[in-house]
């Protein structure tokens, strides 16, 4: 038995190859040419030439459709001579049987083999005639370039299946599930780039995920956020089913749009294209994604979920600040940062004056109002690599990487005017409105700690100094070091 | 080691090629060297083939690329950068108009080293413009004037199967063949100068493409037809004329004269150029280095390009070669333009080459429309501008 080295794959190339090679060798000709007859477009098209010793392939057009005598010629399945200039042809059909969907030549199975003579030079018909009966009987195994084709076909499905089943399955237990996702299906796919959108419901919009591209390369496209209403963009009739268009075959076929639902409603939507290579997503592949589709949804769903758990475990529903659990973890983190790149890092610590007045005096409605404002002032007030976080009751920190005791004091000083500004309406009272005001403590590392809990409890000190001073104010450990004259 | 080598029109190619391989052999006997002749679309198809699933699709150590796939290919990492391969290979060494088809996109990294080129040109055969009694200079022709060269000339030759022009190109007509007819009309090419958005539908573009076409329409063009231009245009006279990209060929070099494209405005002269890239999967890049060197050195290769009627790449063997051709090559090359080398235009290519080449069956079925052109043309450009948002 042949070694697994030592077989060679069947390939259409490598068949023509060895059928022309054999064919110029025999037939005493210049050169040996294959066509594809289309007869929908009425032309031979040229696939593979073997002429002077090199087998290439050819993108020799023929039409024959305004040629009555050559159109005559060639539905007449028979073998015919024709000159042109200074050459002699002999074209020879051959017909290919079986069922060839998934071939190129698809249900147009005629070929053609033309046996050239240039320059004058006379055809041997003895010869030629020895080698067409070679070429025919040679075409009878031509069902084994279409096996190939079905057998990598079927492998790469059965392969296919299994591993993004595994992948849909557990993309929830990865960090980046979006990420996995798309990541799988273009390792088994190979698309030039799949695009991944999902439905933001409560926004109503459709917001980029991520691309990834022929080379594996990721991306974040969440600049892209496109409205969710019929007629607003093609994705968004898409996922909402509101076209009658079929967007699939748009490009040529070199696009795809799947879109994903959960229960009946718009999850995401995947976009597949290979614009790039211009490479048709074949029918096949179009199929494949769709029987795709429920399982990626279930995904996505999943995904979602476990999001929304993993929010409301982590965050603070009314003030949307992250949670004392998870301020530690990242504080943690982040004054490790701090120490091993000897970079600043500040706590600002917050808390609302009066808030058990306001509690007491007009209710925990208008309470966790003040505290829900408050919330909201400080996530929009934040650079991207600030941490606050409901510390508890009323009581806020901000973790504020590389920031020294001038940049948390000028932040606090920015909060400290915003938060003054919120007006809050209390109905059935005489004042109409409350008015919010914030005292803050600040601590720097290393300036005033060097460990984690010594820098909480400076800040929680530099607080309790302002609150003690009136409130409304913003104190840092190093100043009120400096007043009562406290060495560290 | 193995090179893959585009598919040409003229089989000398490939016999000059082997020919190459075998000296080089005679000089490093210990290099395993050989060579596959792949088409412009396969190659194409392989290379994807091989970005999706390296592991499964083989590919060759060296390829041969049209000089304008550089960009795209060295983005999607298919090429090594030549600096890691050779540090002999530099863009100085090659003209200005050349420069930019060996780089990355916004980079000036080089990852294609060019070997050859050609420029568009017209060829005639100078007893059958004179038989047609045409008085029209030829070195000068305006583009209406050319229009009657071709309508005297059809007019003298009644025989079945004569066009005034040949037609090189076996499938119809591409983005390349159509870009002088483009440049006549005032056009800069398909796209904006900062290639940010496709121009197609811009008048001189879309004009410029009539304008071609229509050469296919009024019947002096073969829409499709194999190449004839060695056997029977010389010899059995079915053509007076041919836009060509080489310099005549051998067998009847001294029958034909060589002008410029007719109204071609010099200041911009269609070429094209085919260099050489190490790809991703080549192993012994301390031999694709020898190959390279080699290759490149004018001595060992100018052969090859004289067989093929093509031109030198290097600026100092271009300007060597220049000085022994006939003039008129010197002032096409003066002011020689290639084609944009960005990530998305050979994806451009192929979707403005499907377009015409559906557009050359609807001229062969009489189907053709202005109106039918203006409207596919509409199609490429909306597929081009979403191809240069998308990538």
């Amino acid at each position: 038995m042949k070694n697994q080295k030592e077989k060679r794959k069947i390939s259409q190339e490598s068949f023509f190859k060895d059928l022309t090679e054999s064919a110029w060798k025999n037939s005493g000709c210049d050169g040996i040419s294959v066509f594809h007859c289309l007869s929908s477009k009425g032309i031979l098209k040229g696939l593979y030439k073997f002429s002077g010793g090199f087998f290439c392939e050819t993108g020799e057009n023929l039409f024959f459709e305004n040629d009555e005598q050559f159109s005559k010629s060639i539905f007449s399945m028979k073998p015919f001579k024709l000159n042109e200039g200074l050459a002699s042809y002999y074209y020879y059909p051959v017909e290919i049987k079986g069922d060839f969907d998934l071939s190129e030549f698809g249900r147009e199975n005629l070929i053609f083999f033309r046996f050239e003579k240039f320059s004058r030079g006379k055809l041997n018909y003895s010869k030629i005639s020895k080698a067409a009966g070679e070429i025919e009987a040679a075409m009878e195994n031509f069902y084994m370039v279409d096996f190939e084709i079905l057998k990598t076909y079927y492998y790469r499905n059965i392969v296919s299946s299994a591993r993004l089943g595994e992948i849909f399955a557990s993309s929830i237990k990865t960090e980046d599930s979006y990420k996995t996702i798309i990541s799988g299906l273009q390792k088994h796919f190979g698309f030039d780039r799949i695009r991944f959108y999902t439905v933001k419901e409560q926004e109503k919009k459709l917001i980029g995920a991520y691309s990834v591209d022929i080379s594996g390369r990721v991306k974040a496209i969440d600049y892209d956020k496109i409205i969710l209403e019929p007629g607003a963009h093609r994705f968004a009739d898409i996922v909402l089913e509101k076209t009658d268009k079929d967007y699939s075959s748009s490009y040529g076929d070199k696009v795809f749009y799947l879109p994903l639902k959960i229960e009946n409603k718009p999850a995401g939507l995947l976009i597949f294209d290979n614009l790039l290579s211009q490479i048709p997503i074949s029918q096949e592949e179009r199929e494949m994604l769709k029987s795709f589709a429920s399982q990626i949804a279930m995904a996505v769903d999943n995904i979602n979920l476990f999001n929304k758990i993993e929010q409301l475990s982590l965050y603070d529903e009314l003030t949307k600040l992250p949670l004392r659990r998870y301020f530690n973890s990242r504080f943690q983190e982040e004054f490790y940062r701090a120490e091993r790149f000897s970079q600043p890092l500040s706590v600002l610590w917050i808390d609302i004056d009066y808030f058990k007045e306001i509690n007491d005096t007009y209710g925990h409605q208008i309470g966790d109002v003040a505290l829900k404002e408050a919330g909201r002032i400080i996530n929009s007030s934040l650079r991207k690599i600030d941490f606050p976080c409901r510390y508890g009751g009323d009581e806020i920190i901000i973790m504020l990487p590389q920031a020294g005791y001038s940049e948390a004091y000028n932040l606090a000083k920015r909060l400290s005017g915003e938060i003054r500004n919120i007006k809050i309406p209390v109905p059935f009272s005489s004042n109409k409105e409350i008015s919010l005001t914030a005292s803050m403590g600040i601590a720097s590392y290393p300036a005033d700690a060097s460990k984690q809990e010594e820098l909480l409890a400076k800040a929680d000190e530099a607080l309790y100094w302002v609150k003690s001073h009136g409130r409304n104010s913003i104190k840092a450990y190093c100043e009120i070091k400096n007043e009562t004259g406290q060495e560290k | 080691m193995l090179i893959w080598i585009l598919a040409d029109n003229n089989a000398v190619k490939y016999s000059a090629f082997k020919t190459l391989l075998g000296r080089f052999s005679k000089e490093y006997p210990d290099m395993d060297i050989s060579f596959e002749i792949k088409s412009k679309k396969t190659l194409w198809k392989n290379f994807f083939k091989f970005l999706r699933d390296p592991e499964k699709n083989s590919m060759a150590d060296i390829v041969e690329i049209p000089q304008e796939w550089t960009a795209v290919f060295s983005k999607l990492g298919m090429f090594l950068e030549l600096e890691s391969i050779s540090d002999e290979i530099k863009d100085s060494d090659y003209p200005s108009f050349l420069r930019n088809s060996m780089k990355a996109e916004d980079s000036s990294r080089l990852f294609s080293a060019p070997f050859y080129g050609e420029i568009r040109s017209l060829h005639y055969r100078p007893d059958m413009i004179k038989a047609a009694k045409i008085k029209s200079n030829m070195e000068m022709l305006g583009w209406d004037e050319f229009i009657s060269v071709c309508d005297s000339v059809s007019a003298d030759n009644r025989r079945k199967n004569f066009f005034p022009l040949d037609n090189f190109n076996t499938s119809g007509a591409d983005a390349a063949d159509i870009l002088p007819c483009v440049l006549n009309r005032g056009g800069e090419g398909y796209f904006s100068s900062d290639f940010g958005s496709c121009e197609i539908m811009k008048d001189e573009v879309a004009e410029g493409i009539e304008d071609y076409m229509s050469l296919f329409v009024r019947k002096y063009l073969p829409v499709f037809q194999e190449n004839f231009y060695e056997a029977a245009f010389i010899e059995s006279k079915l053509s007076a004329m041919a836009f060509s990209w080489r310099k005549p060929l051998k067998a009847g070099r001294n029958e034909m004269t060589v002008v410029p494209f007719p109204n071609l405005r010099r200041k911009n002269n269609p070429a094209r150029y085919y260099g050489f890239a190490v790809t991703c999967a080549c192993k012994e890049t301390g031999e694709a280095s020898v190959f390279l060197k080699w290759v490149l050195n004018f001595e060992n290769s100018s052969f090859f390009k004289k067989r093929l009627g093509v031109f030198e790449a290097k600026e100092k063997d271009l300007k060597k070669q220049l000085e022994k051709e006939q003039k008129i090559y010197g002032d096409l090359f003066a002011s020689a333009v290639c084609p944009p080398n960005f990530s998305v235009y050979p994806s451009f290519e192929i979707i403005f080459s499907s377009a015409i080449s559906d557009i050359c069956l609807e001229i062969l079925r009489g189907d053709y429309s202005k109106e039918n052109l203006f409207r596919r043309l509409a199609l490429i450009k909306g597929e081009a501008d979403y191809l240069l948002s998308v990538y």
